[in-house]
């Protein structure tokens, strides 16, 4: 190493002056400087994280808002990068597996995590940046949303998927964890029961070490070796890649990597889980051909030379892990089919997939409610158009019709003033003067009402509603499937109903915040109060809503007899209240 | 009442925790409680939003308008940000019930068809609802957009509610004992923790006679208060009916027989100065 040598010609120059010594230390030290720096801080990092202190004006800590609930994952790994920076030398000594490697795949493995959580939460695009350290933090939003709008959230999730992989890979594949292996192996073969195995398992464990990292070099070269003998070993080898894999998973659980993935998210588990579990049950045949691929090199490599063999084997580990992270996307999405079955409740949510994954995890299906057919075509929409031009001019208020959009119980037709003559004069039509001719409108065109828009907000021109010859029915399903419903509902969207044009009318009643509803008898409050209270009911399940009904009427008293499990109590003839009835439900 | 006085309890509660672990609102909160617990904290349990619902304003005004009025009042100043939220419907729009300090508390409002322009008026400030065509056509003022917004409301079906409703009765165990609603019997345990009742009874621990002037003073009431007071100790056995002529009450509270003495001392003591 060259290092080494600069560093003793260095050390007996004799007497050093401050300078000289800094300028010795940044020469030589400069790695296991920033090593120890590293270290330092990220030690730091993680003991304030672990005490609580030092939040950002968001209430959570600084590592958290960034890195969600991943932090101190950042900060242990950041730890260790500045350990191995700074005792690089003494490991290259003990062994190659702490190298460059490990560091990259234990960053992508955090970053796939974080940004893997998030694309697991968020299920549409927003550009607002995430503060609030959940759902993976501000990498997770920024890398996440970035694939939420290129590809797309599933597709984002497996490429996620896919690097997380590539990055377990290497982190096992480059540190020690991989002396893990034979035991796991060991463990792994004694309970299928491996035939090959057999007459291996005593001597395995006692020179566990040894073996380990001999075997590990002899899978490096023996994968360079097939490498280059062609196409036909490629396909052998990814089954062996696989059946390595294999060994990989169930070894990095129960050991290094066990608080990490106790850590995750729930579902995450539920996602891992049945792939494994699968794993285990439809590749114990390739078990097989890795003990094969082992045996035939294990006399000759040892004798090899280290560094001979070290470049075959990264360029090899390199196309190893795309070749291998193809296979681990594909098991999740069967995967999820085991998984339904044990529990109940996840299978229903499976059917729901028209509403996004919430907090309670459970929500009715979309299916349970009537469609409505969403486009609105009005019936001689020209004729009006027509009726509504000639009875303006005959008022002397020359008009065009500029622009129409139906929606399910009026048209609206976007009316732009004309110039009047008058004495030689052009002068444009007063809007005032469209509007006090309401009532004309709507006897001409023999309809209860005409309402005046003047002017529509945002556009140039009057608008003239006029009333459908037939009411089209606006379902639930229709508004909550509707993009304002999706996108932008908020916490408690309300879905109200649809405008002129036909697009859903969404509000939230979180920023509402307060809703007051007026309106003669029969005019639809009631239906709306029912409207409001299942479109929540179609969201939100009884951890995260609560209803208190005040009914004198029991109107929606419907509801609440159906609902029997909700909160049901009548506060009758309370003081003062002159025989109305308190009807209560809380939404269970 | 019940529901509404409760309410207001549940909001100064959630506020106390917030200030408690130093949040603002219900997001945040729910957003805290989350995450782990740290050393030493109680695990924070999120808080479901509450949906107040009322169906008729107008009933509930003519019975106690202006206790509903005040309260209705201070939920819609105050909860908001604990996450509970009000939808209140009328079918009166008039002023004593839609009154100005509920408009001022409400700018999210919604208007059905109604019969004349001063209805629309007292609902949305302006005209436009009286030309609705009923059956869901409403006009909905939003506090984010300046104009009116001219809707057609959905229509839900039974079969749909009663769908929507199975589902949720399925995910509840059969065996869960029936929800009891969190203000039963509010009301009648606030009136016993009334303090008043309770210095009355210590005042005529040690008389024989008592009269409703006595309470007045003693314990700085006015008259009417005095009088209800009065009124309650008698349905509690605590004092006889008026013996009339000016003669007072009869107290049948057993004496305490230990602290007699002390008692009377004090009394006379207190007398003097």
């Amino acid at each position: 190493m060259p290092r080494s040598s600069r560093r003793s010609s260095v050390r007996y120059t004799g007497r050093r002056t401050l300078a000289q010594w800094w300028a010795e230390l940044s020469e030589n030290f400069s790695i296991e400087l920033l090593g120890l720096f590293l270290f330092l801080g990220a030690g730091g990092l993680l003991l304030t994280l672990l005490r609580g202190g030092a939040t950002s004006p968001y209430g959570v800590p600084w590592l958290v808002q960034m890195t969600g609930w991943t932090a101190p994952w950042v900060a242990v790994s950041a730890m260790g990068i500045g350990a191995l920076l700074m005792l690089h030398e003494q490991l290259e000594r003990l062994g190659r597996y702490w190298s460059a490697e490990a560091i990259v795949g234990a960053e992508l493995l955090l970053l796939s995590l974080q940004v893997g959580t998030f694309l697991w939460h968020v299920e549409s695009v927003n550009w607002a940046p995430r503060y609030d350290g959940l759902d993976g933090g501000m990498v997770g939003w920024a890398i996440g949303t970035l694939l939420l709008a290129a590809l797309g959230r599933w597709p984002g999730f497996a490429v996620m998927v896919i690097l997380g992989a590539i990055g377990l890979y290497y982190t096992v594949r480059y540190t020690p964890l991989i002396y893990l292996l034979p035991l796991a192996s060991h463990l792994f073969t004694g309970r299928t029961g491996g035939r090959e195995n057999l007459q291996r398992r005593p001597t395995q464990p006692v020179n566990a070490g040894a073996n380990s990292r001999e075997k590990a070099s002899v899978t490096g070269t023996a994968l360079g070796h097939w490498l280059e003998s062609g196409a036909q070993a490629v396909g052998r080898w990814s089954r062996a890649a696989v059946a390595h894999l294999l060994l990989l998973v169930p070894t990095a659980e129960p050991h290094g990597r066990s608080p990490q993935v106790a850590a995750a998210p729930s579902e995450a588990a539920n996602f891992v889980t049945p792939e494994r579990r699968r794993r285990d049950n439809t590749h114990v045949p390739p078990n097989e051909p890795r003990v094969r691929l082992v045996h035939p090199h294990a006399d000759s490599v040892p004798s090899r030379p280290d560094t001979s063999a070290a470049p075959p084997t990264r360029r090899a580990a390199t196309s190893t892990t795309t070749t291998a992270a193809s296979v681990p996307p594909v098991p999740p999405v069967h995967g999820e089919q085991p998984a339904a079955a044990p529990k109940k409740r996840r299978s229903k949510k499976a059917t729901t997939s028209a509403l996004p994954p919430l907090p309670t995890g459970l929500v009715p299906s979309i299916e349970l409610l009537n469609a409505d057919q969403g486009v609105y075509e009005a019936v001689n929409v020209q004729h009006i158009q027509e009726l509504i031009e000639n009875t303006l001019e005959d008022f002397n208020v020359p008009v065009k019709v500029v622009h129409v959009e139906s929606g399910p119980t009026v048209t609206q037709f976007g009316v732009a003033p004309l110039y009047l003559e008058r004495g030689g004069q052009r002068r444009k039509v007063r809007v005032n003067r469209i509007v006090s001719l309401a009532d004309d409108l709507a006897l001409a065109l023999a309809v209860p009402a005409v309402r005046i828009e003047a002017p529509v907000p945002g556009r140039p021109y009057v608008g003239i509603e006029v009333p459908n010859t037939e009411k089209a029915t606006v379902s639930l399903r229709g508004v909550i499937e509707s993009p304002a419903f999706q996108k932008d509902g908020g916490r408690l969207p309300l879905p109200l109903g649809r405008n002129t044009a036909g697009a859903g009318v969404v509000m939230d009643l979180t920023r509402a915040p307060h809703m007051l509803i007026a309106g003669s008898t029969g005019s639809g409050k009631s239906v709306c109060i029912n409207t409001i209270i299942t479109g929540l009911l179609m969201r939100y399940g009884p951890e995260s809503l609560r209803f208190v009904m005040v009914d004198p009427k029991m109107v929606v008293a419907r509801l609440q007899q159906c609902s029997s499990h909700d909160w049901q109590s009548h506060h009758g003839d309370g003081p003062g209240h002159g025989g109305a009835d308190l009807a209560v439900v809380g939404d269970g | 009442m019940g529901a509404l006085t409760w309410l207001l309890l549940e909001m100064d509660d959630r506020y106390q925790s917030f200030k408690a672990v130093g949040v603002r609102n219900v997001e945040t909160y729910n957003a805290l409680a989350g995450k782990k617990p740290k050393k030493g904290e109680e695990p924070i349990t999120p808080l479901p939003y509450i949906v107040l619902v009322i169906d008729e304003l107008a009933d509930l005004m003519m019975t106690a308008a202006d206790d509903i009025e005040r309260q209705l009042c201070r939920l819609a100043q105050m909860a908001r940000a604990t996450g509970i939220h009000l939808i209140i419907a009328t079918q009166r729009p008039s002023t004593d019930v839609v009154t100005g300090l509920i408009k001022a508390n409400f700018p999210t409002r919604i208007a059905f068809s109604v019969t004349s322009q001063i209805d629309s008026r007292v609902i949305l400030d302006a005209v436009g609802a009286e030309r609705l065509l009923g059956r869901g056509d409403m006009l909905l003022m939003r506090p984010d957009v300046a104009k009116l917004q001219r809707v057609q409301g959905c229509l839900v079906t039974d079969p749909e509610i009663n769908a929507v409703v199975a589902f949720w009765k399925a995910q509840v165990p059969a065996d869960r004992p029936p929800v009891v609603a969190p203000w039963t019997g509010l009301l009648d345990q606030m009136d016993d923790e009334d303090g008043l009742i309770q210095d009355a009874i210590a005042v005529l621990r040690d008389l024989e006679s008592c009269s409703t002037s006595m309470l007045q003073r003693k314990l700085k009431i006015g008259y009417p208060k005095a009088a209800r007071l009065m009124e309650d100790l008698e349905k509690k056995g605590i004092v006889g009916p008026d013996m009339g002529g000016g003669q007072g009450r009869e107290v049948l509270l057993a004496k305490d027989e230990d602290g007699e003495d002390g008692d009377e001392e004090s009394e006379a003591e207190s007398e003097l100065f």
